[in-house]
C-alpha cells in the first residue's frame, strides 16, 4: 500500500478520495504508516496496489489531513526515515500539537539513528542509510537461529543477542562452539513469542509488536531469556515516547555492557608479531567479528587490533575500505576471515569511536575531543563529528585558551575550517576569545600574536572565498563582546546554532550559566566595552585590516 | 595476551597530535606514491595496494591544501592512460572499411574492434572505480568545496575526449560507423553479437556531453541515435519499396509486423530503450503509413480479398498495423464501407434485375395471373433479399469482433454502410416487414424463446438502418392488421416483444397504434362473448349462427391497404343480416354515438354444406358464403352473374373474385360455372355443384389472390407511396406550426434544420415537400413572409 500525498490542491477533495477507499484501507491499515511528506499527485492514490506498504503524507499544513490519517489508524513510525520526516516536517504548531495528542514526539530524537541502525539488521524496511553515505546492504545475521519444534530458523547476530539476552549471551560466549552457526533454542518457546522478542531486541516500534495476542508472554519471555527492561515496555498506561525512550535507554546499557566485557578487548601484538584472527580473545571470537580494525600506538609501539562488526560502523572510510578490498582485492571473497582494516588513529580514539558505533555514547576527556573530531572527519563519519564539536562547545575553561588542555582554542578554530564544521566552532570561539579578550588583547600577552595569527587566517579564507568583505571571526567577537556587556541571562542569540539538538544542550549546561552569572557582575562598566572594542580595532588595524 | 592501550596513566602522558599544522607534507612524495599506486591499478595489480595509505595520503594532502594540484594531477594521469590506451590498444583494431572487404571480413574485424572497445570502457570503469574509493576524501571535502565535478564526472568526461573523441584516432566515427554496420547486418538476417553491442551502447549511454550530467545531454542521444536513425530510415523506406514490389498484402503485413517486432527486441536487447519510440515511428512511418494504402488496395489480396475470405487473422493483423499511425482506422473504415457498400447493392441487384424481368413479363402475359404469380416470386425474393442482408451483417460482424477488436468507430461505418445500401432499396421497408411477417407467420413455431428473440433482433438491426421509418410503420402495420384479424400470429406475446423492441428503438408515438390494434383485438373478444350471453339471456330464436365479431378502431387500422376505403356494399340474405342488426343494435346501446362500418370484405365464415356425396364443412370469405347463400333456394338452378350482382349488391372485383374462387379454382368448385373457363362474365351462368367431392371433410376455399401478406404490386405500391407522402405532407405542416408557434419568427434556413431534425427519427423529409407545405401554410395563412426579409416567417395567431 503505497500512499504519497503532497497536497498543494484542495484538502477536502483529498480526504473525500482516501474515504472512498477507507474500507480497503482499513483492512490493512495495520501495516498502514504515516510517513514523510513530498507530494501527493492524485495518481498514487490509484496505484495503490504497489507493493510498499506506507502512507506519505505531506504535512504541508493542512490539518484536515493529517487529522484523517491519524483517525483512520495510519501510524506514524519514526523508525523509518519517512516517518521521521513526518514528524520534522509538521509545519505548524497546529499539527505539532495533533501529533502530540495521537501521542508522537515532535521534538527531535536523537537516539532515533541509533535505533534505526539496529533495526534495520532485521527488517528491510526499515532505512538507515542517513548514517552513512556508503551503504553496503545491510549484513546478514551471522548466526542462524533453529526453532526444533517447528522448524522455524531465523539469522540473526549474535553480537545483538548477547548484549540483549543473559541466556544468549551465556549460550553464545560461554558455550558455543565458535565454529557452529546455528544455535538451538528451548523447545517450549513458540516461533511468534521468538519473533516478537527478536523485534523488541532489535528496536523494532514497542507499539508495533503484537504481543497482546496471548502468544507470547513478555514476562516470561524476559524470565527465560533474561532480557532486561523487556516487561516493563509492554505494561499499559505508559505514554508511547515514554515507552521509546525507556526502552531505547536499556538496549545502549545492554551494549554498553557488551562492549566493557566483551568487546573492547583488543589484542596487542608488537609491530613484527603476525596477526591472525584466532589471536583474539575466545570471548571476543565468539561474538562473531567480521572486521579487524588495527591501529598503532605511538606511545608503546604497540599495535592494537580490534574486532568488530560491519553492522554497526558508521564511518564511510571503513565501509569503502572493506568494498575496496572485498571487490577489488577479493579479500573475504570466501572465507569468513574478518577484514583487516588499518586505521590511523590512537588506540583510545579508536575505542572512543567503536563505543560509539556500539552504544550511541561518547564519553571520552574533553582533551581528546579535538583529537576525536579530526578522526570523525577523517573516517568520514559526520554525525560522529556532530557530537565531537558538541563535546568542544561545551567547554569554558582557561586552559582552553592557554592550551594547556590539549589544545587551544585556536586550534578549534581552525579545526572547525579543516572539518567542514566551522558553522558549529566559529561562534563558539568567538565567544570564547570574547569573554577573554582583555586576556588577549594585551600587547605583552603571549595570546596576542596567536589572536591576530588567527584572525589573519579567517580573512584570508574570506578573501579566497569572495563573499563578503568582512572578517566573520571578527565580526562574531564583536557580537558576543556586546552579548558579553548586555549582560542578558539568555544571552544566547537566536539561531546562531542551526542545530537545536546543540541549543537544548548549551542551556543546561552548568559552565555556561556560571559565565552568564559571572559576567552579571561588571554590568556597569561600559568603558571596558568601549576600550576592547578600540583595542580590537587597533590589532586590525595593525594587521592592515581596516575594518 | 590482551592489554589496555595506555593503561590508567594514558590521559596524563598525551601522545603527540598528527594531522594538524605541525605535520609537514611534501606535495611530491605523496603524488609520487600515489600515481605509482594508480599505475598499478591500471596494471591490473592492486591486490598489493594499501587501501588505508593511500586514502590517507590523499586526506593529508587535502588537509595540507594540495586538494587543487591533488585533483589535476589525477585528472591529467587518468588522461594520459586514456590516450594511451586508444594508441596501443584500439588503434590497432580500428577497422578498415576497405572497399573490397567481404561480410564475414567486415563482421569479424568490427567484432573486434567492439570487443577493444568493450575492453577499454569497462577496464576505465573499473579503475575509476578504485581511483574514487582512494580519492574519497577528496571527493567529499575538495570537491565539494570548491564545487568542483567528481572524480568520477570527470573520469567519464576524459573517456569521452580522449577516447572517443581522440584528436588523432576519430574511435567515436569508427565506433559508430561499426555498430550500425552491425545492425544492418541483422536486419539484413545474420546472427551478430547483441550483448556486445549492448555494452558498448550502455558506454555512451554512461557518457555525457557536459559534467553536470544532463539526461538529454547522453552521447548516445547526440552522437549515436541520430546515425542509427538516418539509416534507419533510409533502409525502411528501401524495404517499403522492395516489399510492395514483390509481396502480397498478406506477406507485406506479416514482414511489417515482423520488423516491428524486431526493431523492437533491438531496442530491448541490442541499443537503448530510449531509441524505442523513434525507430517505431519511423517502421511505422515508412512501412505503414506511407504504403499500407496501396497494400490493402492490392486486387488479388488486399483488404477486399480478405474481407470477402474471412481471413480473420490477416485483417486483425491488418487492424493492429493500421491502428499504430491511425488511431480511427480511417483507411479501413473508409475501405471496409466501399466494400460492404459494394456487396450490400450486388443483394439489391437480385431484386432490381428480378423486378425488371417481372415487368416484361406482366407486360406480355396475361395480367392478372401473371401478376399473382410475380408477386408471389417477389414475396420469396424479398424474404431472400432480407436473409442474404443478414448473412452479409453476420459475416462482418464476425469480422468485427474477430479481427477489428469490437472497434466502436468501426461499427459506426459498418452501420453508415448497411444504411447506404439498404436505404439505395426503396423497398426495404416492405421487405424487412415482411420478413418479420413470415418469421411470425411461420419461421417461429418450435423455436426456443431465445431464438425467437435473435430473428427479431436481426429484425430490428435491420429496421434500426431503414431511414423511412414511416413507410415500415405503414407495411408493418398492414401486415400485422392481416395477422390480427385472419389470426396468423404464433403468439401474441412475440408480436408484442416485438413491438416493444420497436418501442425501445424509436419510442411511444412510433407504436401507440399498433398497441391500439391489440386492444381491439382483446375489447373484440369480450364483446363477442357478452354478445353470446347477451343473445342467451333474449333466448334468441335462431341460435344457428354464431358471431365472432372484430370491431376495430378506425384509427388504429390501416384502413386503405385493408380496402376500408373503397364501398363495401353487400345486401345480406336475411338469416344474416337479422344477426348483423341484432349485433348492431347491442353494439350501439352499449357505446350510444358511435358509427359502427361493417367490412365483410374481410371477414370468413364456416359453413356447413350438403353435397351428394356427403356433408363438408367450409371455410369461406363473407362475400362467398353470401354467393354461396343465394344457392341455398333449391328454386333457382342456376343464376348469372348479373343475377348475383344484383342480389347481393357485392362490388364488381370482389364479386369476380369471389365467383373465381368458387367456381374456377380446380380443387374447390363447389359451382359450376358455364361456360367454363377463367375469366368470369357478366352473362356467365352459376349453378350449385352438388357432386363436389373434396378428400378433406374440413377445408377452405381461398379468394384468389388471398389475404396473406405478400409484396406489393407497383400499382399498390405507387398508392402506398402517395399514402406515405400524404401523411408526411401533415407531419410536416405540423412540425412547422409547432416550431413557428414556439419561435414566432425563423428564418427559412433555420426552419429546415429543425424540422429536419424532429422528423429524421422517422423519415428523411425532403426539403421540396418542406417548402411546398410551407408555401401551403403561407397561402392557409398560418404565417406570412416578412415583408423586409423574404427569407424569414412570421407565425400568425
Amino acid at each position: 500500500m503505497s500512499l504519497s500525498i503532497g497536497l498543494r490542491g484542495q484538502p477536502h477533495a483529498l480526504i473525500d478520495l482516501l474515504k472512498s477507499q477507507q474500507a480497503r484501507m482499513r483492512k490493512s491499515s495495520l501495516s498502514d504508516r504515516l510517513v514523510g511528506i513530498t507530494q501527493l499527485k492524485p495518481h498514487h492514490l490509484s496505484e495503490r496496489q504497489s507493493t510498499d506498504r506506507e502512507i506519505i503524507a505531506s504535512l504541508c499544513g493542512h490539518y484536515e489531513i493529517v487529522e484523517f490519517l491519524l483517525e483512520s489508524g495510519a501510524q506514524c513510525d519514526r523508525d523509518t526515515f519517512q516517518g521521521e520526516r513526518a514528524v520534522y516536517s509538521a509545519l505548524n504548531d497546529r499539527i505539532r500539537q495533533l501529533l502530540l495528542r495521537y501521542d508522537y514526539s515532535v521534538a527531535m530524537d536523537r537516539n532515533q539513528p541509533y535505533a534505526a541502525l539496529i533495526t534495520s539488521l532485521l527488517s528491510s524496511e526499515v532505512t538507515c542509510s542517513g548514517l552513512t553515505g556508503i551503504v553496503l546492504p545491510r549484513p546478514m545475521g551471522d548466526t542462524i537461529l533453529e526453532l526444533e519444534k517447528h522448524g522455524s530458523k531465523y539469522k540473526v547476530h549474535s553480537f545483538v543477542l548477547a548484549a540483549r539476552s543473559e541466556y544468549f549471551r551465556n549460550s553464545i560466549i560461554h558455550e558455543r562452539e565458535t565454529q557452529k552457526p546455528e544455535l538451538m533454542l528451548p523447545s517450549n518457546t513458540t516461533s511468534h513469542a521468538i519473533s516478537c522478542m527478536l523485534k523488541y531486541m532489535y528496536l523494532h516500534d514497542t507499539d508495533t509488536i503484537p504481543w497482546n495476542d496471548g502468544l507470547a508472554d513478555p514476562t516470561l519471555l524476559a524470565r527465560s531469556f533474561g532480557i532486561s527492561g523487556l516487561h516493563e515496555t509492554v505494561g499499559q498506561g505508559k505514554k508511547r515516547q515514554q515507552k521509546r525512550a525507556t526502552t531505547i535507554e536499556t538496549a545502549q546499557q545492554d551494549f554498553l555492557r557488551l562492549w566493557n566485557q566483551y568487546l573492547n578487548i583488543p589484542l596487542s601484538l608488537s609491530c613484527h608479531e603476525h596477526f591472525s584472527p584466532d589471536k583474539l580473545d575466545s570471548r571476543l571470537q565468539s561474538l562473531r567479528p567480521d572486521v579487524i580494525l588495527r591501529v598503532e600506538s605511538q606511545q608503546d609501539g604497540l599495535v592494537y587490533f580490534y574486532g568488530a562488526h560491519k553492522a554497526v560502523l558508521q564511518s564511510d572510510f571503513i565501509c569503502t575500505a572493506i568494498r575496496f578490498k572485498e571487490r577489488f582485492q577479493k579479500i573475504n571473497a570466501n572465507d569468513s576471515n574478518p577484514v583487516l582494516i588499518s586505521v590511523d588513529v590512537s588506540p583510545w580514539i579508536m575505542e572512543s569511536i567503536l563505543k560509539w558505533f556500539y552504544t550511541d555514547t561518547v564519553d571520552i576527556e574533553p582533551g581528546y575531543a579535538l583529537d576525536l573530531l579530526m578522526a570523525a572527519d577523517m573516517l568520514l563519519s559526520d554525525r560522529l563529528k556532530t557530537r565531537a564539536c558538541l563535546l568542544i562547545s561545551t567547554q569554558d575553561r582557561d586552559d582552553l585558551l592557554t592550551g594547556d588542555l590539549g589544545y587551544s582554542v585556536f586550534d578549534v578554530a581552525r579545526a572547525g575550517w579543516v572539518t567542514g564544521m566551522s558553522l558549529k566552532l566559529d561562534p563558539f570561539c568567538a565567544r570564547f576569545l570574547a569573554s577573554r579578550l582583555e586576556h588577549c588583547l594585551d600587547t605583552a600577552s603571549v595570546f596576542r600574536p596567536q589572536l591576530e595569527e588567527l584572525i589573519k587566517e579567517s580573512a584570508e579564507r574570506i578573501e579566497s572565498r569572495e563573499e563578503t568583505d568582512t572578517v566573520e571571526l571578527v565580526d562574531d567577537i564583536r557580537y558576543y563582546l556586546n552579548e558579553r556587556f548586555r549582560m542578558r541571562f539568555d544571552a544566547l542569540p537566536e539561531g546562531m546554532f542551526s542545530d537545536t539538538e546543540e541549543q537544548g544542550e548549551l542551556f543546561l549546561d552548568p559552565d555556561q550559566k556560571r559565565m552568564d552569572i559571572a559576567s552579571e557582575t561588571p554590568r556597569t562598566n561600559s568603558d571596558e566595552y568601549a576600550r576592547l572594542m578600540a583595542d580590537l580595532d587597533k590589532l586590525l588595524e595593525t594587521l592592515g585590516l581596516d575594518i | 595476551m590482551s592489554s589496555k592501550p595506555g593503561g590508567a596513566g594514558r590521559i596524563k602522558i598525551r601522545p603527540p597530535r598528527r594531522g594538524l599544522a605541525n605535520d609537514f607534507m611534501k606535495f611530491d612524495e605523496a603524488w609520487g606514491l600515489l600515481s605509482e599506486a594508480l599505475q598499478q591499478i591500471y596494471e591490473r595489480d592492486a591486490s598489493n595496494l594499501s587501501f588505508e595509505e593511500l586514502y590517507r595520503t590523499a586526506y593529508k594532502m587535502v588537509l595540507k591544501k594540495h586538494g587543487d594540484a591533488l585533483y589535476n594531477s589525477v585528472n591529467d594521469l587518468v588522461k594520459e592512460r586514456l590516450r594511451r590506451v586508444t594508441a596501443t590498444q584500439l588503434k590497432p583494431t580500428r577497422p578498415t572499411f576497405a572497399a573490397g572487404s567481404s561480410a564475414i571480413e567486415r563482421r569479424e574485424s568490427g567484432n573486434r574492434f567492439l570487443a577493444s572497445v568493450k575492453q577499454a570502457w569497462e577496464d576505465h570503469q573499473l579503475c575509476l572505480g578504485m581511483i574514487t574509493d582512494i580519492l574519497m576524501y577528496l571527493d567529499r571535502v575538495y570537491c565539494n568545496d570548491n564545487k568542483k565535478p567528481s572524480i568520477q564526472a570527470v573520469g567519464m568526461s576524459l573517456f569521452r575526449d580522449n577516447v572517443l573523441r581522440n584528436v588523432d584516432y576519430d574511435i567515436g566515427a569508427d565506433l559508430n560507423r561499426v555498430l550500425l554496420e552491425q545492425m544492418q547486418m541483422e536486419r539484413d538476417g545474420d546472427v551478430i553479437d547483441r550483448a556486445r553491442i549492448r555494452s558498448c551502447v550502455y558506454m555512451l549511454e554512461g557518457l555525457y556531453e557536459t559534467l553536470d550530467e544532463r539526461e538529454d545531454q547522453k552521447v548516445y542521444l547526440t552522437k549515436f541515435e541520430g546515425a542509427f536513425l538516418d539509416a534507419s530510415d533510409k533502409f525502411y523506406t528501401e524495404e517499403a519499396r522492395k516489399l510492395i514490389e514483390v509481396c502480397d498484402a498478406a506477406t507485406y503485413i506479416e514482414r511489417t509486423n515482423d520488423r516491428l517486432n524486431e526493431e523492437w527486441e533491438r531496442t530491448q536487447s541490442t541499443i537503448s530503450t530510449l531509441t524505442e519510440p523513434k525507430i517505431r515511428a519511423i517502421v511505422e512511418q515508412r512501412l505503414i503509413t506511407e504504403n499500407i494504402r496501396e497494400v490493402m488496395q492490392l486486387e488479388a489480396s488486399g483488404l477486399n480479398f480478405m474481407l470477402d475470405n474471412d481471413r480473420f487473422e490477416q485483417l486483425k493483423l491488418l487492424y493492429e498495423l493500421v491502428r499504430r499511425v491511425d488511431t480511427h482506422v480511417n483507411e479501413i473504415r473508409r475501405m471496409l464501407k466501399d466494400r460492404i457498400v459494394h456487396l450490400g447493392k450486388e443483394i439489391n441487384k437480385g431484386v432490381y434485375s428480378f423486378r425488371k424481368a417481372a415487368v416484361s413479363a406482366d407486360a406480355s402475359g396475361e395480367p392478372s395471373t401473371v401478376e399473382d404469380k410475380t408477386v408471389h416470386a417477389e414475396t420469396l425474393m424479398a424474404l431472400r433479399w432480407v436473409e442474404d442482408v443478414l448473412a452479409l451483417k453476420d459475416k462482418i460482424d464476425k469480422i468485427w469482433l474477430c479481427s477489428f477488436e469490437s472497434d466502436q468507430g468501426v461499427q459506426q461505418t459498418i452501420s453508415k454502410a448497411f444504411a447506404e445500401f439498404i436505404n439505395d432499396n426503396r423497398r426495404s421497408p416492405e421487405y424487412i416487414s415482411l420478413f418479420v411477417d413470415e418469421n411470425i407467420k411461420k419461421g417461429l413455431k418450435g423455436k426456443t424463446e431465445a431464438e425467437v428473440d435473435s430473428v427479431l433482433d436481426k429484425a430490428i438491426v435491420l429496421f434500426r438502418y431503414i431511414q423511412d421509418k414511416d413507410i415500415f410503420e405503414r407495411y408493418y402495420k398492414k401486415h400485422l392488421s392481416k395477422r390480427l384479424i385472419l389470426g396468423r400470429s404464433v403468439s401474441n406475446d412475440v408480436e408484442r416483444a416485438m413491438i416493444s423492441k420497436f418501442k425501445v428503438e424509436v419510442g411511444y408515438s412510433f407504436t401507440s397504434k399498433m398497441e391500439g390494434m391489440f386492444k381491439d383485438m382483446n375489447v373484440s373478444q369480450d364483446l363477442t362473448t357478452e354478445y353470446k350471453k347477451h343473445l342467451a339471456n333474449l333466448h334468441s330464436e335462431d341460435p344457428t349462427i354464431d358471431l365472432d365479431i372484430k370491431v376495430l378502431t378506425s384509427t388504429f387500422w390501416p384502413w386503405s391497404s385493408m380496402g376500408g376505403e373503397a364501398t363495401h356494399t353487400c345486401t345480406y340474405p336475411t338469416e344474416l343480416e337479422k344477426i348483423r342488426a341484432s349485433f348492431q343494435q347491442f353494439y350501439l346501446r352499449r357505446h350510444n354515438g358511435r358509427q359502427l362500418t361493417w367490412q365483410p370484405q374481410m371477414g370468413t365464415a364456416d359453413v356447413r354444406a350438403t353435397f351428394k356425396a356427403r356433408k363438408y364443412e367450409i371455410n369461406v370469405a363473407t362475400y362467398a358464403l353470401v354467393i354461396l347463400l343465394q344457392f341455398n333456394d333449391p328454386d333457382s338452378e342456376s343464376l348469372t352473374y348479373n343475377e348475383i350482382k344484383t342480389l347481393t349488391s357485392i362490388p364488381e372485383s370482389e364479386l369476380i373474385r369471389h365467383l373465381q374462387s368458387l367456381a374456377v379454382a380446380p380443387r374447390t368448385r363447389v359451382l359450376i360455372k358455364q361456360p367454363m373457363s377463367r375469366d368470369v362474365k357478366p352473362t356467365d351462368k352459376f349453378s350449385f355443384n352438388a357432386n363436389f367431392t373434396s378428400k378433406q371433410l374440413k377445408f377452405k376455399i381461398g379468394t384468389v389472390k388471398s389475404m396473406g401478406n405478400k409484396v406489393e404490386t407497383d400499382k399498390e405500391r405507387k398508392e402506398t407511396e402517395d399514402k406515405v407522402d400524404e401523411s408526411r405532407a401533415h407531419l410536416i405542416e405540423a412540425a412547422i406550426v409547432r416550431t413557428m408557434k414556439a419561435r414566432k419568427t425563423l428564418k427559412h434556413s433555420d426552419l429546415m434544420l429543425q424540422i429536419t431534425e424532429q422528423l429524421s427519427k422517422r423519415f428523411m423529409p425532403d426539403p421540396g415537400m418542406i417548402k411546398k407545405r410551407v408555401e401551403s401554410l403561407i397561402e392557409r395563412e398560418y404565417l406570412e413572409r416578412d415583408t423586409k426579409d423574404p427569407n424569414t416567417y412570421i407565425y400568425l395567431a
